[in-house]
């Protein structure tokens, strides 16, 4: 599946401003919209390190109302959330209706690094793919619009990006020893990223693969798919036309 | 596992009649009750304290009839449970902001962690109960509740939780004379309440959505106990025993049984044996002392002696003589 996406498309940059800012206001009008209608909206962004999650997101929130929004970065359970079931730390963060929750990185960890690094056991793994599709069937069927983000950039291009994160002052602490580790275990994190896709792509609750080699393209793709299929869910259309 | 809840789709006859089958007579005598229960106090304490050692989570969930004595027996367990290893979530209708969510959001957040238990007075099982009888939730998300209900109890049942589920049964008569009894006391009659008459009316209705309930959600991973409630000895005896059973032999899988533990006598024998020779089969000759002090509390700070026999007596009168009943 990951070998046919088409990692050249790309975007001008006038282009690039001005759908982004178009999209933004729309998304900004639904996310009021979510709001009358007490749906819960929930967006997850999963991808390669570099991908452009973090940047995605930014270009999501960034005219949103501040108080109709939450953005939860996850990372290795800590604490309370490593005392429970491994769901149950996304369960306490779901937005109540009409709020939306944003996940950089997400229950979808358990399929891609807790399976290549060893962190659960592979029955713990190979059951993960079920009960996440009954725990998105289950937000589901209550009303969230659920949104799935696979962030995608070739091998090369996120060697070049580690190279310019390392030479960036501003930018260094983002790149992490981690970061080349993973890397190294490219391959497998691919067969994983595969198999998620086919597993946990179900009808009610598709992954999107957004094509991330051009930043640009990557974040209009994210919020045009925002747009159209908040405005489907909700029977809104933000462009229309006011008196 | 849908293959089992497909095929429960149309009830046969002999299922349907589960509850009628209880036998609603048994019973336990008063003389093998004051012996066995204080050890099976103890044992629960002994289990508890290895069942947060060995990180397992325990779910315990009481459903019932109004006056079976759901309350009651959980202020029987957690009397000599360490307070700290467990939480008790007496559950009612989802409130405004739990409505804002999923159903079983505010069931999953109440989940126990490792080595903690988590007891429910009344359950998510309210969802096919009474918000199917009296029309709070409409049919098709109830109907699809059964699915929800065992796909959350398997999740956390692979994840290691050993799970429990009860559900205390009493007649429709014994309902009744339990009701006029409680309120025959004016410090007991706040128990009934309005609307539990109107339930005790529709007993049939609620019959019928717990054998579907029943049918529907009995898993290997949460298999029910159907407990025949109307003595309260042989109630809080067989609850006792269901929990501890199912930890020991867990426990014992891991090699985690503690190495005080001593097997436990078959409950069904002790039952049916005359009450001299169920003491013998348990192995106490006489009851204890009715001030024989409860297990050492290792949770006194100060390490103070342990509560004296006064406690004792205390307990032993509200079990026999308050008007407050099952």
């Amino acid at each position: 599946m990951l070998n046919q996406v088409d990692l050249t498309l790309s975007l001008d940059k006038e282009t690039y401003k001005r759908e982004l800012l178009r999209y933004q206001l729309a998304l900004h009008d639904l996310g009021y919209q979510a709001y009358v209608q007490q749906r819960p909206v929930v967006m997850v962004f999963e991808g390669w390190d570099a991908a452009g999650k973090g940047g995605a997101i930014k270009r999501v929130t960034e005219r949103l109302d501040p108080r109709g929004y939450m953005v939860h970065s996850i990372a290795a359970p800590k604490g309370d959330d490593a005392e429970h079931h491994y769901l149950w730390r996304f369960w306490r963060r779901l937005p109540e209706a009409g709020q939306i929750a944003i996940f950089d990185r997400s229950w979808y960890g358990r399929v891609m690094v807790e399976r290549v690094e060893g962190f659960c056991t592979q029955a713990e793994w190979q059951r993960a793919y079920r009960e996440i599709n009954a725990f998105e069937r289950q937000l589901v069927d209550y009303g969230t619009v659920l949104f799935k983000f696979w962030m995608h950039i070739s091998k090369d291009e996120q060697l070049r990006r580690f190279e310019e994160r390392a030479a960036d002052p501003i930018k260094q602490w983002k790149l992490t020893d981690e970061d080349w580790r993973n890397r190294e275990k490219w391959d497998l994190y691919y067969d994983a990223v595969e198999e998620m896709l086919l597993k946990t792509s179900t009808h009610l609750a598709p992954w999107t693969i957004v094509e991330g080699n051009d930043k640009h393209y990557a974040r209009v793709k994210v919020l045009r798919t925002l747009v159209n299929d908040l405005s489907k869910a909700l029977d809104y259309n933000p462009f229309r036309k006011r008196k | 596992m849908y293959l089992a809840v497909l095929t429960i789709r149309f009830l046969p006859e002999e299922t349907r009649k589960m509850l009628e089958q209880v036998d609603l007579t048994r019973k336990l005598s008063k003389a093998v009750y004051r012996a066995w229960m204080p050890r099976l106090r103890d044992q629960l304490y002994t289990l508890q304290k290895a069942s947060w050692d060995a990180r397992i989570p325990v779910v315990i969930l009481f459903e019932g009839w109004d006056a079976a004595g759901k309350g009651t027996t959980i202020q029987a367990l957690t009397r000599r449970l360490d307070p700290r290893g467990f939480k008790l979530y007496p559950i009612r209708e989802a409130r405004t902001y739990e409505k804002k969510h999923p159903w079983l959001w505010r069931f999953w957040l109440k989940i126990p962690a490792y080595g903690e238990w988590a007891i429910f007075d009344r359950s998510w099982y309210g969802r096919v109960l009474v918000e199917r009888v009296e029309h709070i939730t409409p049919k098709r998300l109830w109907r699809q509740a059964y699915d929800d209900i065992v796909d959350f109890e398997r999740a956390l049942a692979d994840d290691g939780a050993l799970i429990f589920k009860f559900f205390l049964h009493i007649s429709k008569k014994e309902q009744k004379r339990r009701f006029k009894k409680l309120l025959k006391d004016p410090l007991t009659a706040w128990h009934v309440a309005p609307e539990d008459w109107e339930h005790h009316k529709k007993y049939e209705k609620y019959a019928l959505a717990t054998e579907e309930m029943l049918a529907r959600t009995e898993t290997e991973w949460g298999p029910w106990t159907l407990v025949p409630a109307t003595n309260r000895r042989y109630t809080r005896t067989l609850v006792f025993y269901t929990i501890l059973k199912k930890l020991a032999a867990r426990l014992q899988s891991m090699d985690a049984l503690p190495r005080q533990w001593t097997p436990l006598p078959d409950l069904d024998t002790v039952v049916s044996l005359p009450p001299q020779e169920a003491l013998e089969f348990i192995g106490v000759e006489t009851a204890p002392e009715e001030a024989a002090p409860p297990p050492k509390a290792e949770s006194t700070p100060d390490g103070a002696a342990p509560p004296k026999a006064e406690s004792a007596p205390q307990e032993a009168v509200p079990a026999e003589n308050s008007p407050q009943t099952e």
